[in-house]
C-alpha cells in the first residue's frame, strides 16, 4: 500500500505533467470507491457524485495525493466528512419517524414485500453515528482501523457501534417479523 | 426466524444499502472537474496582480484638478500677482533715540507746528505788544503766590 504513495510523491517533485498522470491514475483507481463511501452515508447518487468530485479537488488543490500514506483511510476519511456535511440536520428526526411507521405498521412491509427494503428502512432509521458507522462496514473494502480512521473515533468505538446497530436492528426485525407471522 | 437467518438478511440487506447504483464516465468528470478547478484560478491569479498595477498607474497618473477654463487661465497668468500674507503684529526695532548718531536733547522736541502754534505765531508777529503783555501775564501767573502773614489786631476795650 505504501509503496504507490512514494512513486506518486516522486513523480510529483519531478514534474508536474507527471503528477498529473498521478492523481489520474489516483482517480482511476479509487474514483469508486470513494463514490460508494459517498453514498453509504448521503443515500442519493447525485450528491454522491458531488461528493466524490468535491474529494478529488481538494485533493487536487492541496496536492494531498502526494503524502497519502494510506489512500483509502484518507480518500474515505475526506469523503466521509464532506458526506456528513450534506446531510440534512433534521434528517434523524425523519428517519426515527419513520422507523416508528415501518415498527407500527407490519402491514404496509408486509405489502412492500421486501425484506430487504424493510431493513433498509430500520437502517435508515438508526442514530446517524450507528448508521454510517454500519453502513461503512458494510463496504469490504474499508476494515475497522480505517472507519476509525475516517470517522475520527477508536477503532473500539467502531466496533461498540457496530455491534450496538445490529443488535438494534435485529430487535426490530424479530418484532417486524413476529408480528407479520402472528396475522 | 433464527438468529443466523436474521444475520444473513441483515448481511444481505446491508449489501444492497452500500450498493451504490453505477455511474458511468465518473473517472472522467472528477478529472474534468479537477482541471477546470485549476484552471479556474491560474488566470485569477495572473489578472489580480495586473488589475493592481493597472490601478496604481491610473491614479499615478490621473489629473487630480482639471483646473479653470483657458479663458480665466488666460486672466490669472495677466493679472497682477497680489500676495496676500497673513496679518500679524508688527515689531519695529528702533534703537533708542539717544543712541542715533547726532542727537542732542532739545526740547520742546522739533516737531512741525501745528496750526493753533502757526495762528499763535503769525499773532505774535502782528501785536508784539499784546504778545509782551500776554508773556508778562503768564509769568506772573507761574509765580508762587505770596501769602501775607495774618495779623489780627487785639481789639481795644476803651469801655471797660
Amino acid at each position: 500500500m505504501n509503496a504507490q504513495p512514494m512513486a506518486i510523491r516522486d513523480m510529483a517533485m519531478t514534474a508536474p505533467a507527471a503528477a498529473e498522470d498521478a492523481f489520474a491514475g489516483l482517480v482511476e483507481r479509487q474514483s469508486r470507491f470513494v463514490y460508494r463511501v459517498a453514498y453509504a452515508i448521503v443515500r442519493n447518487v447525485h450528491d454522491a457524485e458531488d461528493v466524490t468530485q468535491e474529494t478529488f479537488l481538494r485533493i487536487f488543490r492541496a496536492k494531498a495525493w502526494t503524502v497519502m500514506e494510506d489512500e483509502r483511510a484518507f480518500l474515505a476519511r475526506t469523503a466521509w466528512r464532506l458526506a456528513v456535511n450534506r446531510l440534512p440536520r433534521r434528517r434523524t428526526t425523519e428517519v426515527d419517524e419513520n422507523l416508528r411507521a415501518a415498527a407500527n405498521d407490519p402491514e404496509e412491509s408486509a405489502i412492500a414485500s421486501d425484506r430487504r427494503r424493510m431493513v433498509e428502512r430500520l437502517i435508515d432509521g438508526l442514530p446517524e453515528e450507528l448508521r454510517q458507522t454500519l453502513a461503512l462496514s458494510a463496504m469490504e473494502e474499508l476494515n475497522s482501523p480505517q472507519i476509525a480512521a475516517a470517522m475520527g473515533v477508536p477503532e473500539g468505538t467502531v466496533r461498540t457501534r457496530i455491534m450496538r446497530a445490529r443488535r438494534l436492528l435485529k430487535e426490530k426485525l424479530e418484532g417486524l417479523l413476529e408480528g407479520g407471522h402472528a396475522r | 426466524m433464527q438468529g443466523d437467518d436474521l444475520d444473513r438478511l441483515l448481511d444481505a440487506a446491508l449489501t444492497d444499502y452500500v450498493d451504490a447504483p453505477e455511474r458511468p464516465g465518473l473517472e472522467q468528470r472528477v478529472l474534468r472537474r479537477a482541471r477546470e478547478g485549476r484552471r479556474w484560478w491560474i488566470p485569477v491569479a495572473w489578472l489580480a496582480p495586473a488589475l493592481a498595477g493597472a490601478l496604481c498607474v491610473a491614479f499615478l497618473w490621473a489629473p487630480r484638478d482639471p483646473g479653470p477654463p483657458a479663458a480665466l487661465r488666460a486672466r490669472i497668468e495677466t493679472a497682477p500677482a497680489v500676495v496676500r500674507v497673513a496679518a500679524r503684529p508688527v515689531v519695529r526695532r528702533v534703537a533708542p533715540r539717544a543712541n542715533r548718531p547726532g542727537w542732542r536733547p532739545v526740547f520742546p522736541t522739533p516737531d512741525p507746528l501745528s496750526d493753533g502754534e502757526r495762528a499763535l505765531l503769525r499773532f505774535a508777529a502782528a501785536h508784539p505788544d499784546q504778545m509782551a503783555a500776554l508773556a508778562e501775564d503768564m509769568r506772573r501767573t507761574s509765580e508762587p503766590v505770596r501769602i501775607e502773614p495774618l495779623r489780627i489786631e487785639p481789639i481795644s476795650g476803651g469801655s471797660e
